[in-house]
């Protein structure tokens, strides 16, 4: 056979041997090579690296100012249980608590069960355990921040009551506004404040800003008062008189019984001056608003005497008080005062709820070496979940005439309680009203698809708070004129029916997509028509539109606050009454509100993880492969 | 001679009726005047051009279609309005489509159990048997865990053959069910007919597959605008078929 040459370029054999395959070369070259081709490739990039990198600066510095040295968490941990269930009775609360427990312990073994528990998400769990148990046990190493009271003085300053032992020494001490700066050291004392003080935290920022900016003319200021500690009867134990020329700072005693004290500041007769000072007391119980906690002194000391404090409100005012302007801004103090109350608060419960939740969970991943096992668990997980979401609403409401379980009103339920209740409730109405409704307006019969059809466009047209109205004035009519319907329920109606609408829409998308091809094969192989819609083309439909429902889910979770117009204090409206509604918080508007928003994020975040979890898991992992 | 007397012992009593069959898709008569008979065993493959009325026809015998005149009985059981009568033929009717349709929220196994379950009422475990030997039947036990997703065509064919073979149907349609596979995986779905052919099912098949109706078929349809040109044995029909258009097709197709 003759030779051709060929060109190699236009003919080519494999080698009979398949060369073996190779691992893809490495695409990182280090992290100078990152920050070149991600950061400053061009110069458009590189200004526009810079310029964002200014602004967070700037912007997060400030924040982070704000939220590590200068916020006052206080006003959240005083108000947990509010921000929590509301105004729902107090030796109630074991009831919410077991129902979160029993929710949390189904949820962590439907998640271990659905998609299985990554290790990632337990070393999450276990930081977080870790920290909360670290910085409260850091905090109490820390010498104890010093119990300061604000007075104003000039104002109304009620007595600053407190209970003593026998023979204990009592040292009260007036102490700079700021221990930190020359400028307030050398002026122990008060210092005016012209503006005028009146609880406002604008003006007393401002006093320390010209306090840490040395540049604060004390010198000027008619610096007289007395501070004098009495007894029970009012008679004077010890008095320090202190004037611009002598400065008389401190006053030492020893309490003579058990029982109640008070320390009082005054004015010299006729003195104009106007200010504000911290009072120090040391190694002393102050008077508190825990109602158990007094009734533990009352049964100790006796009762809060009437000459001090003639009116409960008079001493709350000064007690509390302090609880604002605690710390100076060290960030020990910072831990120790701000972040350490509020970790102490809630490390018992959060460290219950993750356990109880990881218990759930580790049944979970037991069950899931059996897949019989497994099964059974999935059905007993479903009927669980049907008894214990229905018997919630018993527990948290109760019954009539009952002594274990009596009735709380729901218009006392508040809180994250009250907004959680109305999220759920309303999910798991709306979304069978939304299916329904979907495959109503799809339906062949003219009649039903004219009504859903109808029902859907008007609901959708209208304003969701304009819903809510309707829900409180209209829906007592639905079921008897004169009947008293719980306003919670009369907004989860609104709520149930503005969801479904919206998510009737959504499930009529995910219907349209599903291939005519599947209802000829279901029909073929001989399914009924409703076989047809449960087994084929909803569960298609429904994960197609996973991601919108979910959507749907977590507008009405934040939706939830509008309940406010009915006077239901859920998580966003009970800010308001925390803060205007008690005078020494008023002001903390920024942490509450950051506190809350907190919260909603989180809540919000899981719900669409549960989402992507959904969508990963089954046939829908599949369907994209 | 001999062949054709062989055919008529294996075969038995009228299974699928048509007598005079018509079909509008709003002014356009897709269906005209079709008659025929289909006995049990038999196989017969519907052949010609596209739009020509083929897998409306077949369509029709499984009432996925209604025929608006004439009569299509199947088993015995004429098809109307009546849901029941649908209802009972499907449940004796299978079919195989072109797109596979299988069920993707659904694995392998449970595409070919759901309808065991809830139409014939069989547990779990009984329909899981019978899944189990279908899938060895068609060659792919070891997929039973995937998702349809996670399979190629032809295995994705298979499946569906299962699928409908598991209602234990007395008749199997099937409508182009290699028309979307790669060539290489078309031989694998026509092994499976090939055996189901010759273990004794009644098939109807709507194909382009001419080596597949030469080997397998007991008759073979020729239908163009909706009218039936030509039926007779393959044989007859490729060797000698009578009618001009049947000429025209065959040797346009056996070009290739």
């Amino acid at each position: 056979m003759e030779q051709v040459s060929r060109d190699p370029d236009l003919f080519y054999v494999a080698p009979r041997e398949a060369p073996p395959a190779r691992r893809p070369p490495a695409l990182s070259v280090g992290v100078l090579g990152w920050l070149r081709e991600n950061l400053f490739s061009s110069r458009t990039n590189s200004i526009l690296t810079i310029i964002t990198t200014v602004f967070i600066v700037w912007a997060g510095g400030s924040f982070l100012t704000w939220a590590l040295r200068d916020a006052e968490w206080s006003v959240i941990t005083t108000n947990l249980r509010l921000m929590m269930v509301g105004q729902y009775d107090p030796p109630q609360i074991w009831r919410v608590s077991l129902v979160a427990l029993v929710t949390l312990f189904l949820c962590g073994m439907s998640v271990a069960l659905a998609v299985g528990v990554s290790r990632s998400v337990l070393i999450t769990l276990a930081v977080v355990v870790i920290a909360m148990l670290i910085v409260p046990v850091g905090a109490a190493q820390l010498p104890p921040p010093p119990l300061r009271y604000l007075v104003t003085l000039g104002l109304e300053n009620g007595p600053m009551l407190f209970t003593g032992e026998a023979g204990q020494k009592i040292t009260v001490a007036i102490e700079p506004l700021d221990d930190n700066t020359a400028a307030s050291a050398e002026h122990t004392g008060y210092i005016e404040n012209t503006a005028g003080l009146q609880n406002s935290r604008n003006a007393w920022n401002d006093i320390r800003a010209q306090v840490d900016a040395g540049t604060l003319d004390l010198s000027q200021y008619d610096l007289a008062f007395t501070i004098a500690l009495v007894d029970a009867q009012g008679d004077v134990l010890a008095q320090a008189n202190s004037t611009p020329e002598a400065r008389a700072d401190s006053l030492e005693a020893t309490l003579p019984a058990n029982g109640w004290y008070a320390v009082l500041t005054t004015l010299p007769e006729g003195s104009t001056a106007a200010g504000a000072a911290f009072v120090r007391m040391d190694g002393i119980y102050t008077f508190t608003t825990d109602l158990e906690a007094v009734a533990t002194r009352t049964d100790r000391y006796g009762p809060i005497p009437a000459s001090l404090c003639p009116a409960r409100a008079d001493c709350r005012q000064v007690a509390e008080r302090d609880l604002r302007f605690e710390g100076a801004r060290s960030l020990a103090t910072y831990l120790g005062t701000q972040v350490g109350p509020f970790l102490e608060a809630i490390v018992l419960p959060v460290i219950i709820g993750i356990v109880t939740a990881l218990a759930g969970a580790g049944l979970g991943v037991f069950a899931r070496r059996s897949p019989d096992l497994r099964k059974r668990l999935l059905r007993w997980l479903l009927i669980a979940w049907v008894v214990t979401l229905i018997g919630s609403w018993f527990i948290l409401r109760g019954f009539e005439g009952s002594s274990l379980l009596p009735v709380v009103p729901t218009s006392v339920w508040g809180g994250l309680l009250l907004t959680m209740v109305l999220t759920i409730v309303s999910i798991i109405l709306s979304f069978p009203l939304g299916v329904l409704l979907a495959l109503g307006r799809t339906s062949n019969l003219p009649i039903l698809s004219a009504v859903c059809t109808i029902f859907i466009e008007v609901i959708r047209g209208v304003p969701f708070i304009t819903i809510l109205f309707f829900a409180k004035l209209i829906v007592p009519f639905f079921i008897s004129a004169t009947a008293d319907i719980d306003q919670a329920i009369r907004m989860m109606v609104g709520m149930t029916i503005f969801t479904g609408a919206y998510l009737a829409e959504v499930v009529r998308g995910g219907l349209q997509i599903v291939p005519k091809g599947q209802i000829e094969a279901s029909k073929a192989l001989g399914l009924n028509p409703i076989q047809q819609t449960n087994l084929i083309v909803l569960p298609q439909a429904l994960r197609a539109v996973i991601p919108a429902i979910m959507n749907q889910f977590v507008a009405l979770f934040k939706d939830t606050s509008l309940v406010a117009i009915v006077g239901l204090f859920e998580l966003l409206g009970i800010i308001d009454f925390i803060v205007n509604g008690q005078q020494q918080f008023r002001g903390l508007t920024r942490e509450a509100y950051l506190f809350v928003g907190i919260i909603y994020f989180i809540i919000s975040y899981a719900m669409s993880l549960a989402s992507q979890w959904v969508e990963r898991t089954g046939a829908g992992t599949a369907n994209r492969l | 001679m001999a062949a054709e007397k062989d055919t008529n012992a294996r075969l038995g009593d009228v299974i699928i009726e048509c007598d005079q069959v018509n079909k509008w898709f709003g002014d356009f008569h897709v269906l005209k005047d079709i008659s025929v008979k289909v006995r049990e065993r038999e196989v017969v493959v519907v052949i010609g051009p596209s739009g020509s009325g083929k897998s409306t026809l077949i369509r029709c015998i499984n009432r996925l279609e209604e025929h608006q005149e004439g009569k299509i009985a199947v088993d015995g059981v004429e098809l109307t309005n009546d849901t029941k009568n649908i209802n009972a033929i499907r449940r004796e009717v299978g079919m195989v489509f072109q797109s596979f349709n299988l069920f993707p929220h659904l694995t392998v196994m449970d595409n070919i159990t759901l309808a065991q379950r809830h139409v014939r009422r069989r547990p779990r475990r009984e329909a899981e048997e019978v899944a189990m030997q279908l899938l060895e039947r068609v060659g792919i036990p070891e997929q039973a865990r995937k998702y349809p997703g996670q399979l190629s065509g032809g295995q994705q064919q298979r499946v569906a053959i299962a699928r409908a073979l598991a209602m234990n149907p007395k008749i199997m349609l099937f409508d182009e069910p290699t028309s979307a596979l790669d060539p290489e995986m078309i031989k694998e779905v026509l092994d499976v007919m090939r055996e189901l052919a010759y273990s004794g099912m009644t098939m109807m098949v709507v194909t382009h597959e001419m080596g597949f109706a030469r080997e397998v078929a007991d008759r073979v349809i020729f239908m163009d605008s909706g009218r039936i040109v030509e039926i007779g044995t393959p044989e007859h029909f490729f060797s000698n078929p009578n009618h001009e258009r049947t000429k025209l097709f065959l040797s346009q197709i056996l070009k290739h």
